[in-house]
């Protein structure tokens, strides 16, 4: 799905969208930090509040919304660690700042990167998605996943390769070269 | 360099696709610190990936958009927000500056900084959208997010298409060339329309495009004040034309930026041809080539494409330019008034800021790389 903004102002059915197009990549960015998945969806969802609040101040083009998003669930996300006194762990040897902004730059990118390529292997036909993700995320054999399946292990194969086609071509490169890693382990 | 610019950067290295100037970019980045590296490494490592994907698995967005949306009720009641804070502010956008402040002039930059001074309390919000219409009867209607069609007299109409402005005037009886609309930008926006003819207008901030409620029979004449990015309809039986100030440009192809704000204005062109009228005479220019306009002379040089794209991509971008230069810039963007500096300094700056930053940001780090100290009094600039 393209980040498309259109202007005719904020009705319910944007703020779903804008919803559902950040939701994950933030949760996962929060979790990042405070390794809490509660604790984080909770710190997303206030930030999505807090957005619908301000939202009249705020340009409405979406990375500067994915811009204050990003930055309302980190501040957050750090005033947590403050308060639960995680800190050892992130501010041991350098400034609170310096580890601050790498963290924070770090898991943005993280976070994009996978939201990416999450929603490419989501989009596969579900069965390559299925072959693919017993073959790298289970780690089945070939065998293994036609038994598993009930399909001839040259079909496995066969979906292998095509769910790397799409993948290939829905990916940014740069995403399609992680997956292969992953694929090639 | 921002992440998202950065994340970019590196997935054109790995295709291969990089330019010498970007695998220059990437390898500054990398070198700048070895987290880099490892940050780099991190992203193409399968078990780090396969922990992220498994995450994104694990999450129910239907359930949590249900929660959001019943907590969005709740909080129109002023609920407090345990994470983030009840007074619900814009918050910085830390991460989204890449600027590469240096003063040329002086040999020992780093020795010399004195310390930031500005205060907090002006959440001076960039770039939200004001545009008018002010009617050839004069009435002005103000365009806010809101706005979808005005019928205009002359049988025109002008409409908010998903997000595009567009005007149009299907059923035109008698000629109209000669009555004007005009499309205001105020500081702090911009807009972008299409005109009858399919021609894309990006205008900027302080920007005012006078067009006809009807194209004539012989031409298509606007008017611009200000800063537009123009993207021409072809039509080779009627040439397009740009009034600024007193000068033209004819166009005999399609798209170029005009920068008008100054008794100096600047024409780059990106494709097609264009020819620039002054009173004295016209240059015809190349796709990559500017012409600057100065009184009697034209002159034609190579453009210089990242400072005539960069409002259009949200940024602004000073390539050697002094203090008031982009002080001067900045005012048309903020909701400030500049006031004349105690000192004036000669030194010249380079650098680029995302456009949407709040103006105490941009502030914070200018002075923290210029040593200029700033102050907002009043809705007032001052500075030293």
């Amino acid at each position: 799905m393209k980040e498309h903004f259109s202007f005719k102002g904020f009705s319910e059915n944007t703020s779903e969208k804008i919803f559902r197009e950040y939701y994950a990549r933030l949760s996962y960015f929060a979790f990042k930090f405070v390794n809490d998945k509660d604790v984080a969806e909770d710190l997303v969802q206030d930030a999505f509040l807090a957005y619908w609040n301000s939202k009249k101040q705020i340009p409405y083009h979406p990375k500067v919304i994915k811009d204050f998003l990003y930055s309302s669930v980190k501040n957050a996300a750090l005033n947590v660690l403050k308060r639960q006194k995680v800190k050892e762990r992130y501010f041991s040897l350098r400034t609170e700042d310096d580890i601050e902004n790498r963290s924070v730059l770090d898991n943005m990118i993280e976070a994009e990167v996978i939201n990416d390529v999450h929603r490419a292997i989501a989009q596969l036909p579900e069965s390559c998605r299925n072959v693919f993700m017993l073959a790298y995320f289970d780690g089945l054999s070939n065998p293994k996943i036609a038994e598993k399946l009930k399909i001839s292990v040259n079909t496995v194969r066969s979906h292998k390769q095509n769910g790397l086609r799409i993948l290939r071509g829905q990916l940014k490169p740069e995403l399609f070269v992680s997956i292969l890693a992953v694929l090639l382990k | 360099m921002d992440p998202y610019e950065l994340s970019k950067l590196i997935s054109k290295h790995i295709q291969g696709k990089t330019s010498e100037a970007e695998e220059w970019q990437l390898a500054q980045w990398l070198d700048e610190d070895s987290e880099n590296q490892e940050l780099f490494e991190r992203l193409v490592e399968a078990e780090q990936l396969e922990h992220g994907l498994n995450y994104f698995d694990s999450l129910d967005v239907d359930s949590s958009w249900k929660k959001a949306k019943k907590s969005r009720l709740i909080s129109r009641s002023k609920k407090a927000l345990p994470y983030i804070g009840y007074a619900a502010t814009i918050v910085g956008i830390l991460f989204s500056i890449s600027l590469f402040f240096a003063d040329r002039s002086q040999s020992h930059p780093s020795e010399q900084r004195r310390q930031a001074s500005v205060p907090d309390q002006h959440p001076l919000i960039p770039g939200a959208n004001k545009v008018s219409l002010t009617l050839s009867d004069g009435k002005v209607v103000s365009l806010d997010e809101n706005f979808i069609s005005i019928s205009l007299e002359h049988g025109g109409i002008f409409s908010n298409n998903d997000g595009e402005l567009r005007f149009t005037n299907e059923s035109q009886r008698g000629d109209y060339s000669h009555i004007y609309h005009k499309l205001s930008v105020q500081k702090a926006g911009t807009y972008r329309v299409v005109l009858p003819d399919g021609t894309k207008v990006w205008l900027n901030a302080l920007s005012d495009l006078k067009f006809p409620a009807a194209f004539s029979e012989s031409d298509r004449e606007v008017h611009l004040t200000g800063e537009a990015y123009f993207e021409v309809a072809p039509d080779r039986s009627k040439p397009f034309i740009v009034e600024v100030n007193d000068n033209r440009i004819e166009v005999l192809g399609t798209h170029f930026n005009i920068n008008s704000y100054d008794s100096k204005w600047k024409a780059t062109l990106f494709e097609g041809s264009i020819k620039v009228w002054n009173q004295y005479g016209s240059e015809l220019l190349s796709p990559g080539q500017e012409a600057s306009i100065v009184d009697r002379e034209i002159t034609i040089a190579k453009a210089n494409v990242k400072k005539a794209t960069a409002w259009r991509n949200r940024e602004f971008y000073f390539e050697n330019e002094s203090m008031s230069s982009i002080l001067k810039e900045l005012a048309r963007w903020y909701d400030f008034e500049l006031t004349q500096p105690a000192t004036i300094d000669k030194k010249s700056y380079s650098g680029s800021i995302s456009r949407n930053l709040e103006l105490t940001q941009v502030l914070k780090v200018l002075s923290s790389l210029t040593g200029y100290q700033f102050r907002i009094d009043n809705g007032k600039l001052i500075y030293n």
